[in-house]
Order: structure tokens, then sequence, then C-alpha cells
């Protein structure tokens, strides 16, 4: 799973958002890093609907247009669950070589 | 009411296929508008009804449109089709290029003597170059090796780098020796950009096969090349001539192969060879010679690959939208057009007015004398013209460098000497085997040349053919370099009139 992936899927995973909701979240999320670009977006969800991971939610109507809510699937809470656990796994062996506490230490 | 912004926005998503705008268009549309936005109504009214996307949004659409042409696992069977063409044929060419490398490698070790062979003939060789430079040079065409290697096992990014830096030799060639630029783009340029068909959605590459192919390509091809060109009768068996070849056996071996079973990867292997074909045929029309037997050969290579082609992929062929047979009018003017183009491209060679053919590599007898002058230069006076003693030497195909010119010492004509000429990518080499008598002479000519920072210049029919700061000249072999193809040709019928 890449790293936007697992932002997109991050966004996702307290409840359904739309399109331009997800570029806030995964920037919030990413302290401003990571700023996707809608037609980066779309390629993401698109692939993740793709491998069942997101599914449409509910469209709203705002300002005239609709906006389409998307929201994780069992599976996409399965993989990102994996995928969490994976890179928190990693994270702790690096703070644990350079000689620092957890980071839930340092929370 | 919508705005420019949208408007344009729109227009950028219409590069996006069909099925993927009818599913995401309208949600794009509104996210993108979402994040144009700024909350201030007057500014806001600005931006919707003037403003454009930024490029940074519009690279993204187009970079999608790139990943969703060239489908990965999960895309619509055409898209998978052409995304997997695609990866194919940049994996063809750049196994064509690691191929060539271990090639050039492989005559390297020959011409260091660790095969145990007798040295290899001059022409396989090309210019013998010395130094840090020529080292770096080669060792830079070694590197498609390793791109090949990366793209194979998944490093594309890697892979794309590296192939960056291996582009450099064709490229510094290029600006040295101006001649075409097919190769570059065709087989440069276009496979790396096209490397972005091996995104995070496509399927991995099999990675036992492409290994394989690679000793397996050398053995069965750039061995028989070298040996062909070691034997000196290769005037028609250019690069181009020899990718026609490769495509055009490749072709009839694949429709031999899937005969009456046509499947998946099939047609993926037909689009495939379509467009390695249609890269060689650019390239060889663009090289093609004036010279009337080598034009002959080189059309009759394109043609019989076209015939090929047709062979293994008319079914693709047939089936491609734009081209649509069943519809008289379009089939009439596409042939047309196909007409048009060999028209004009015929009309332009037989225009630039060579009469007779005359082609050899094999070493014959020189029929003029050829002069070796050493010569030193000055730049041209502010007013145009050259100081005292000194004037401007054309050279056929060469750009008017600048300079004036003097002799510097005396001339060696060399009445007697066998030459041999190879044909390369931009003209041909010639190589003149010089008497024993005279190999003192020349060589104190290429010297003084060289020690005086000057030039040397070969003159054959009173005509300066060449003139350059290091002339090659070892084995008692002076090597000879005209980058025009046609002043090649020209020259080559003045020396080997019979052949």
């Amino acid at each position: 799973m890449t790293g936007q992936a697992f932002l997109v899927l991050t966004a996702l995973a307290d409840g359904s958002r739309h399109g331009y909701g997800i570029v806030q979240e995964v920037a919030g999320l990413s302290e401003g890093r990571v700023h996707l670009k809608i037609g980066s977006l779309y390629g993401l969800l698109d692939r993740l609907a793709t491998d069942k991971l997101i599914e449409p939610d509910r469209d709203e109507a705002h300002d005239g247009r609709l906006r389409r809510y998307y929201r994780l699937t069992r599976d996409g809470r399965l993989a990102l669950a994996e995928e969490a656990v994976l890179r928190a796994a990693t994270a702790r062996v690096a703070w644990a070589r350079l000689g620092l506490p957890g980071p839930e230490a340092a929370e | 009411m919508s705005g420019d912004l949208e408007r344009r926005y729109r227009r950028a998503l219409r590069l996006l296929p069909g099925y993927y705008r009818r599913q995401w268009e309208e949600d794009m549309v509104a996210a993108f508008m979402d994040s144009s936005l700024t909350g201030d109504p007057e500014e806001d009214e600005l931006i919707t009804d003037y403003g454009r996307p930024s490029w940074p949004e519009l690279a993204s659409v187009v970079a999608l449109a790139a990943r969703l042409y060239l489908g990965g696992t999960g895309a619509p069977r055409r898209y998978f089709t052409c995304g997997q063409a695609v990866r194919n044929a940049v994996l063809v060419v750049m196994l064509a290029h690691a191929t060539q490398a271990l090639g050039s490698f492989a005559v390297l070790g020959w011409e260091r003597g660790l095969f145990g062979l007798p040295a290899p003939p001059a022409q396989l060789l090309g210019e013998p170059w010395e130094g840090i430079w020529a080292g770096t040079w080669y060792a830079v065409g070694y590197a498609w090796i390793v791109a090949y290697i990366a793209l194979v096992l998944g490093y594309r990014g890697t892979a794309q780098a590296i192939a960056v830096l291996a582009i450099v030799p064709d490229l510094v060639y290029l600006l040295h020796y101006p001649g075409s630029w097919a190769w570059l783009i065709l087989f440069d340029l276009v496979p790396v950009l096209a490397m972005a068909a091996f995104h995070s959605g496509a399927p991995p590459v099999a990675r036992r096969s492409w290994l394989l192919a690679l000793p397996v390509s050398f053995a069965a091809v750039a061995v028989p090349v070298i040996a062909i060109q070691a034997s000196g009768r290769v005037s028609w068996l250019d690069r181009p001539g020899l990718f026609c070849v490769l495509v055009t056996l490749a072709c009839l071996t694949h429709a031999l192969v899937v005969r009456g079973r046509p499947g998946t990867a099939s047609r993926q292997w037909s689009l495939t060879l379509i467009l390695l074909a249609a890269a060689t045929g650019i390239y060889q029309i663009a090289s093609l010679a004036v010279d009337p037997h080598l034009l002959a050969a080189g059309v009759t290579e394109l043609l019989v690959m076209a015939a090929a082609v047709a062979v293994d992929g008319h079914s693709l062929i047939a089936a491609w939208k734009p081209l649509d047979l069943r519809r008289p009018a379009r089939l009439a003017a596409l042939l047309g057009i196909a007409a048009a183009v060999v028209a004009l491209a015929g009309a332009g060679h037989w225009h630039s007015g060579t009469t007779t053919g005359a082609r050899t590599t094999r070493p014959s007898q020189a029929a003029a004398s050829i002069v070796v002058t050493a010569m030193v230069s000055q730049p041209r006076t502010p007013a145009g013209g050259c100081p005292a003693a000194y004037a401007t030497i054309p050279v056929p195909g060469v750009d008017d460098s600048g300079l004036c010119f003097r002799q510097d010492g005396t001339p060696v004509t060399l009445t007697s000497a066998e030459v041999t000429s190879n044909p390369t990518d931009n003209g041909y080499l010639f190589f003149v085997t010089v008497p024993a008598s005279e190999a003192a002479a020349v060589k104190a000519v290429v010297t003084t040349a060289y020690v005086s920072h000057g030039f040397t210049s070969i003159t054959v029919n009173g005509k300066t053919w060449e003139l350059t700061k290091v002339t090659p000249f070892a084995g008692g072999q002076l090597v000879i370099q005209i980058p025009d193809k046609n002043a090649a040709h020209e020259l080559l019928r003045i020396l080997v009139p019979s052949s």
C-alpha cells in the first residue's frame, strides 16, 4: 500500500467524507506535507473502489452540486488495520534503534 | 451558469477515457470546484468566472489519463491490452539497448584478446578512442544493461534514472554530428517516458522470462550480427535495417505460434509488434539513404515488415475504430494519405539528385588519390574574411565552422590504398589501409595536426571531405568519418566506382 493510499484510507476511518473533504483531511493528517491534486485523488479512489476497499456512501446537495461521500468497506477496514500494524511495528523498531522511548511515551 | 473555470476543467477531463468519465467526472468537478474556492464570495465569483485550473492540477489529470490508458490489473480489457502492449514494447526496446551494450562489451573483450581469437577487423571497432572520456562514454553506454535489469526487477524509478543517464552519449553524438533525431526520440526518449506504464497498478513483470531473454538475445541476435559485420557484407544491414528484419521475424514467428488460437496475451503481443513496427518504420524512413541501391534495400525491408505486421495483426488493425475498414470513404482517405506520404518521401530522396549506385564494404583498391594534409586554423576577421594566406574550406554535410585554414607542413598523397567502408547510424566510417611505405608520412601529418591543436583534412578529387581535430591512425589504418550519409555515398562512388 502506498503512503497516499494509507492516508486516504485513514481519512475515511472515522466516517464518510466527500472528495475535497478527503483532500483536506489528508493535508491535516500529514501536517500539510501531502496536498493531493484532484487528478491524483480520483486515481487513488478509483483503484481503492476497484479493490473494494471503499464504496460510495451517500450524495448530498451543496451549492447546486452533488457531493458524493465515500466510506470504508469491511475489507477496507481490515486492509487499513493490517497496514497500520505494519507501519507501527516499523516505527517502534526505528524508535528503539535510535535509543528513544516508544512513540506512545512521546505523546 | 458554469463559468470559465469549470468549463476549462471539464475540457481537461476529456483527456480521460469515456468509461472513467462516466463514473467520476461529476464528482471530480465538484471536488475541484470545492478546492478552488476561498470562502470570500467576491473573490470566488471572480475565480469561478475567469479562473483556470493550475498547472499542477492539469498535470495530475494528464498523469491520471496516462495511467488509465496504459491500464493495469482491473482496468477494462481494451485499456489493459494497451497497457500490456506498451509495457512489452518498452521491455523489448530496453532489451535491444541492453543486448547492444552487451555486444559492444563482447567486441571490447575480443579486442583485448579475451577469447583467444585473432584481432577483430577494423570496421567492427569504430573509431579508436583514448583516454578517460572514451572510458566514461562506453561505461555510460553499458548503463542500459543495468537499466533493463532494474526495470525487469520492478525498480521503475531506478531504471528511468539510469536510462536518462544512458541517453547522454546518443545526445552528445547527435549534437556533434548532426544526423537523424529519429533514434534518440523513438528509441531513447519515448521508451523512458513510456516507463510510466509500469505504475503501481500494473501487473508484475515476468522476471524469469525477461531476465533469460537477455542472454538469449545476445546469443541469437548480437553474436550473428557481430559475425556478419566482421565479414564486411553489411551495407543493407545498418541499425534501422536490422530492426526491420527483427520485427519482421518476430511478427511471422508470433503469427505462426498463435495461429488459430487467438487469446488475450496474443492480442497484447500483436499490439506490441504493431507499436514496435511503427517506431521502426519511422526510424527506417528517417534514415533512408539517397543511394538508389540502399534506398531500394531500405524500402524493401520496410514493405516486407509492413506485410509481416499485417499478417500478424490484421484483426487488431481492422478492429481499430479510427480506421474502421467498413467505411470505404475513410479507408480511401487513409490509403490516399499513406500514398501521399510515401510519394513525398520518395520525391524528396530522388530530388536530391544521385544517379549511379555504388556500395561496398569489402576491401577494394581506391580509384582516386587520397590527400592527407595537416591544417592550422584562425578565426575569421570581424569583417567576415580570412587572414592573409588563410581560406575557408567547405565540407559537404558539415555546417560552416567559422574558421579559416592554412596548410601546415607537407601533405601526403596516397595513390594506392585499400578502402573499406562501414555504415553507422550517422553516416559512414572509411577505413583506409595505408601502404607501409607511406605510413610514417601519414603518422607525421596526423601528429603535426594533433600537436599544433590543428586539423587534418582529407581531400579526394580536389574536394575536402573531412576536416577534423583528431584523425585516428593506428595499425596502418586511417579512419575517415563522414557524418553525412549522402556525402559518404558520393565519396564511396569516387573511391570505389566499380562496385
